[in-house]
């Protein structure tokens, strides 16, 4: 790819035979690529090595038999998972919350942080920017139970509501499928606002602001400022976040929904995760449990790609 | 100049490494090396034990402990679970990293893969007294391949007895404001809750909850095995079996059995009797409702409330704790809540193919099963833990009791850990029972003031005595515990999922023509799923065990 650029900037290259300036340039950057060689190693053998076990998906594999005796069986274990009732209702809830938790963690995360951004008392944005990063630390097991209790008869959601006279009775939050998504998706928001405002505020720092004052001069407003130079400064970030994000959105979450879950919900909570957790692995189904992280990888692969494409043909910044 | 202090640099990581390693083996060799810990011993031996559920950490020094270790030579380093079991267990065998000895309930998948050795012989020849346990269960003990690999605690001896377990519990206080009458039925149940409901709607401030159903993750006993009681069952789970003819009955959609009570509780909601939160929190806030005083009644197995009970007590509200009741639909029909005397089959302790000395450990295990070590295991030492009386029955005194009921104390005596091992379940030739907490002496001292008026009211000795004695013909008992195939597995997992999403529906219906459809939607769906073969192969482990058990 970027071959022709340079042969754009350096017509004498063409000249060169490819595999003498390959060489050349590996030679004057033999430095840098020995500093990466762990780097490389590292994730050959955490990321790459550990892909044989994928050969399990095609067997029945049975715990404690060295991997090439158990029988192969072939694709069964992708048929038996496609064609099972539940797959469907899953991979719905699995990206009906992924988007919903996409679009809102995005939204919030730049807000506060353009907010943030315009704030004149360092302390004040400090103090702020603290409160709304701590719940990023608190773990699902202690977030459930706070938001449980919160959605309960008696806690403080209902307390409000009903004292403002928006509704009459008390709502079971947590016993209406309609609303489980959000639910999800709002304590999302709750956990992750401030977290994921720090690295936009990182962005923002690096626009020069010198564009700043040359806006100014050119009677520029505070809006005006945030929409013709904060945003446009810290697109690429959003559009490098945002392909990372897409390339994990059948990772809708696994915790939060084990733990927020109720009778009266499962139809709208079992993501794809949890109906590994129970039909794979807590019946020794390893195999089958496998099968289904092929599917979500293929399917993560995919998604990625087709997102960068997507993003370089709109001529914006890319992963690769 | 540079060089030299690279090189003492060097120098120095490496003495500081060859100390701290140094430090760390010479402290794993020491417990093993006291000389006068071995009077009268075999040798000095330190074995690995994993026990597959979670507790506390085992201390490295615990009264018990010590004893033992004093008197057989043999250190164990106990190891508890921390975290997911499925997990631990699929690390330990992908690893082939096994201790010298592993507690678990799935010894099956540690057999499957090979990690286990075969004990039998080596009970042979060397356990006399584990063989005069468990002779009786020999067969039964068999994995499916003809060897025995573990060995589950609690052999039934004579008198053996499983206390109460699954029941449907009320409120101390509604017993005695109702004049503690006889209550044999579900309906005759829900009345007295209903009037002292009526009469008391709060509790200290808080609103009553007359009737608590728990449904979270898969604490899920009160919408899915109450009415197999009812109906006259004992704790098999979804089918009932007839032990006449060893035929089973699937009772999940059976209009007499599970739409009776689902539409009983389905009423009893519409009326207000049952926690409108019921099916939306957690265990959490369910063992706090217990706890506030405020519920008056729930079905649920023992072990799953027992927090709650600690809890009221230290409250000093007494008076509202829960007591068990059998109940059944009608009077016509028996109950058959108490569990047959029995163990848990393919659970227990097993050695691993890992521990190198075999013969030492299982004449440790011997030694601890044992009628001395089995004293030393549950009672302590005499004179200090507890005491003897002139007639020979052994008991605790207040402070004795007192001692162990506190948490931290009783894990510095036994490291909540010593009873993981192969034992006994009754009574010893002189009347005195294996496990103190089966002892009657120690129940009746455990009855408070309420207690003693309870039984008193209805004429018996414990509460047990409220309770028709297991049914023996039930050879086969559990039916939950006969292993299945894959195929019955998903089953099980499907049919839970249903039982999960119905129920909750049909129990909220507002209208009766609601309940129908509910029913009619969940009848269909169970239907869809294989029940046929499910049962077949629960039919033939049921038969396989009445004949040959």
């Amino acid at each position: 790819m970027d071959a022709a650029s340079e042969l754009k900037a350096n017509p004498k290259a063409r000249s060169v035979k490819p595999t003498r300036s390959l060489w050349k340039k590996v030679k004057q950057q033999k430095a840098l690529m020995a500093m990466s060689i762990p780097f490389v190693l590292f994730v050959i053998v955490f990321s790459y090595v550990p892909l044989w076990g994928w050969l399990m998906a095609f067997q029945d594999f049975k715990l404690g038999t060295p991997m090439l005796q158990n029988h192969w069986v072939g694709l069964d274990n992708f048929r038996e998972l496609f064609r099972d009732d539940s797959f469907l209702r899953v991979i719905r809830n699995t990206l009906a919350m992924s988007i919903i938790n996409l679009v809102f963690g995005f939204l919030s995360s730049i807000t506060l942080a353009l907010l943030l951004n315009e704030l004149r008392s360092i302390m004040f944005k400090r103090i702020v920017q603290t409160i709304s990063y701590l719940p990023h630390f608190i773990s699902w097991v202690v977030a459930a139970n706070l938001i449980m209790n919160m959605l309960s008869i008696e806690g403080i959601v209902n307390y409000i509501l009903v004292n403002l006279h928006l509704i009459q009775e008390p709502i079971l939050w947590l016993s209406k499928g309609e609303y489980f998504w959000w639910i999800i998706g709002a304590s999302n928001v709750w956990k992750g606002v401030g977290w994921g405002a720090i690295i936009y505020l990182a962005a923002m720092t690096m626009i020069d602001p010198s564009l700043y004052e040359a806006a100014s001069i050119d009677g520029a407003g505070r809006f005006r400022k945030i929409f013709h130079i904060t945003l446009p400064g810290i697109r690429p970030i959003i559009v490098i976040l945002l392909i990372m994000s897409i390339g994990h959105i059948l990772d809708a979450g696994f915790e939060q929904q084990y733990l927020l879950q109720t009778p009266m919900v499962v139809d709208q909570a079992e993501t794809i995760d949890l109906f590994v957790l129970k039909y794979g692995i807590n019946l020794s189904r390893y195999s089958f449990a496998t099968a289904s992280g092929i599917f979500k990888t293929l399917i993560s692969v995919i998604l990625l790609v087709a997102a960068n494409q997507f993003a370089k043909r709109m001529g914006q910044e890319r992963l690769f | 100049m540079f060089k030299k202090r690279t090189l003492t640099k060097l120098a120095v990581t490496a003495l500081l490494v060859t100390t701290v390693l140094g430090a760390c083996s010479s402290n794993e060799s020491q417990p093993s090396s006291s000389p006068e810990a071995t009077p009268n011993s075999v040798k000095t031996a330190s074995f690995s034990y994993f026990i597959m559920t979670p507790g506390d950490n085992v201390p490295e020094h615990t009264k018990l402990g010590d004893i033992i270790q004093q008197k057989t030579g043999v250190t164990i380093k106990y190891e508890r679970l921390v975290g997911e079991k499925d997990q631990k267990i699929g690390v330990m065998v992908a690893g082939g990293d096994y201790p010298d000895m592993i507690f678990t309930d799935a010894t099956t998948k540690f057999v499957d893969a090979k990690a286990l050795i075969p004990l039998e012989d080596l009970i042979e020849e060397h356990a006399p007294n584990i063989k005069k346990l468990y002779g009786p269960y020999w067969n039964r003990l068999k994995s499916s391949d003809g060897h025995i690999y573990s060995l589950p605690m609690g052999a039934p001896v004579t008198n053996a007895t499983k206390g109460i377990s699954a029941a449907f519990w009320i409120q101390k206080e509604v017993l005695k404001e109702a004049g503690y009458p006889k209550i044999t039925t579900f309906d005759q149940y829900a009345d007295v809750l209903r009037d002292y409901w009526k009469k008391h709607p709060q509790i200290d401030g808080a609103d009553t909850i007359p009737f608590e159903i728990l449904t979270y993750d898969t604490r899920n006993f009160t919408l899915t095995t109450a009415m197999q009681f009812l109906a006259g069952g004992p704790n098999d789970s979804r089918a009932m079996v007839d032990p006449e003819n060893n035929g089973l009955t699937f009772y999940q959609t059976d209009e007499n059995i599970t739409k009776r009570y689902y539409s009983k509780l389905n009423d009893m909601y519409n009326e207000g009797m049952i926690d409108k939160e019921a099916f939306v929190m957690n265990y959490e806030q369910y063992l706090a409702k217990l706890s506030s005083g405020r519920v008056l009644g729930m079905f649920d197995q023992k072990w799953q409330f027992q927090t709650a009970l600690a809890s009221l007590k230290q409250q000093g509200k007494n008076s509202r704790m829960f007591v068990p009741l059998q109940l059944t639909f009608d009077d016509s029909i028996k109950g058959d809540y108490l569990d047959l005397p029995g163990m848990n089959y393919n659970t227990g302790w097993s050695i691993s193919v890992n521990c190198k000395d075999p013969v030492g450990a299982i004449e440790y295990a011997d030694y601890l099963a044992s009628d001395e070590g089995q004293i030393l295991r549950n009672w302590g030492v005499k004179g200090e833990d507890f005491m003897v009386s002139d007639n020979g029955r052994f008991y605790r005194t207040e402070e004795q009791r007192k001692y162990l009921s506190d948490a931290k104390n009783a894990l510095n005596w036994s490291g909540n850990v010593v009873w993981f091992w192969p034992s006994a379940s009754g009574t010893m030739p002189d009347g005195n029972h294996y496990e103190s907490y089966r002892q009657p002496e120690i129940i009746a001292a455990d009855y408070d003031e309420v207690d003693k008026e309870i039984l008193k009211g209805y004429g018996v000795q414990t509460y047990e005595d409220m309770f028709n004695p297991p049914n023996t013909k039930r050879k086969y008992f559990p039916l939950w515990s006969i292993e299945l195939s894959d195929k019955g597995k998903i089953f099980n997992q499907k049919l839970d999922d249903l039982n999960k999403k119905y129920p909750p529906q049909m129990v909220l219906s507002k209208t009766k023509a609601d309940f129908e459809k509910s029913w009619k939607d969940y009848v269909a769906d169970v239907n869809k799923l294989d029940v046929n073969s499910w049962m077949e192969e629960l039919t033939a482990g049921v038969k396989d065990r009445q004949a040959n058990w």
